[in-house]
């Protein structure tokens, strides 16, 4: 529906009608605001992710670390392997990959998520746009059924 | 009078199957977002997939343990899931056409319905 909207002149549309589509933009910008939000939080993670990544070299090859067994339970265990890591990939897989084809995987990653938010913000800016639009239509239209009164009371 | 009030008890039956099939294909809808993200999961993971080298190892994570598999293997199996989603989200888009089609209808038995009441609602106005 608001693909039609956009091409009808919304002059033409009754004061109710007007109200409607002001209740839908605003909910559709809702949701746009939440997919921004969490894209930035996911571009984050990953983010973090590679800056972690930075200290699995061989300068650190044999450093103790604290292994994480549960989100409150972490033990003592030294740094070996220094050359490949497990990321998560999705739907339960993990793929072993070097440290530099694991950057390599944030970076298409963060990449990814970066056009993706570009495209959400152009969204967003062309909602928020439609709702101006339609916003001072209404106030227009509330003025003339007002002008109108009072040019009826005289 | 009894005509307006069986137009009234009509009216109500059909903007409550009107309303119904509204909730339904909202339900619809949803589970066809939530295939659409799947489908996109599952891409993201074939295209990761694929890339991954011959010294590259693959683990699946079943319940607690992540076990080892075979690039075909899994890359077979990411596939036969993308196949499947595909299929329900065909199943779904056309479940979802029927019933706006339906809707649609319900829509204007509703309009009808209350175009007949205003009718009628003028008549008995006009006889007092």
């Amino acid at each position: 529906m608001a693909q039609t909207n956009k091409g009808l002149d919304i002059t033409t549309l009754s004061l109710e009608q007007l109200n409607m589509l002001k209740g839908q933009l605003e909910e559709e910008l809702q949701v746009f605001s939440t997919s921004w939000q969490q894209l930035k939080l996911a571009g984050s993670r990953y983010n973090d992710s590679k800056e972690a990544l930075a200290e699995i070299n061989p300068g650190n090859e044999g450093k103790s670390i604290m292994v994480p067994l549960t989100s409150s339970l972490f033990v003592p265990g030294n740094l070996t392997n220094t050359n490949r890591v497990l990321l998560d990939v999705g739907t339960g897989y993990y793929v072993s990959k070097t440290v530099g084809g694991a950057q390599e995987f944030f970076d298409r990653k963060v990449k990814m998520i970066n056009d993706n938010t570009e495209q959400v913000s152009q969204a967003l800016a062309v909602k928020r746009k439609n709702l101006e639009s339609v916003l001072m239509v209404m106030q227009n239209k509330i003025e003339q059924l007002q002008g109108q009164g009072q040019g009826e009371a005289q | 009078m009894t005509s307006i009030q069986s137009l009234q008890a009509k009216l109500e039956v059909e903007v409550r199957e009107f309303r119904s099939l509204q909730k339904q294909i909202g339900n619809f809808q949803n589970t066809r977002a939530q295939y659409l993200t799947q489908s996109n999961e599952n891409g993201m993971v074939k295209k990761e997939l694929e890339l991954v080298e011959d010294e590259g190892e693959i683990f699946k994570l079943i319940g607690p343990a992540l076990i080892k598999q075979e690039k075909t293997e899994a890359l077979s199996n990411v596939n036969k899931r993308l196949e499947w989603i595909k299929g329900e989200l065909t199943k779904i888009d056309t479940t979802i056409q029927d019933l706006e089609k339906k809707t649609e209808e319900k829509k204007k038995k509703v309009g009808e319905l209350q175009g007949q009441l205003q009718a009628a609602a003028a008549k008995a106005q006009q006889g007092k």
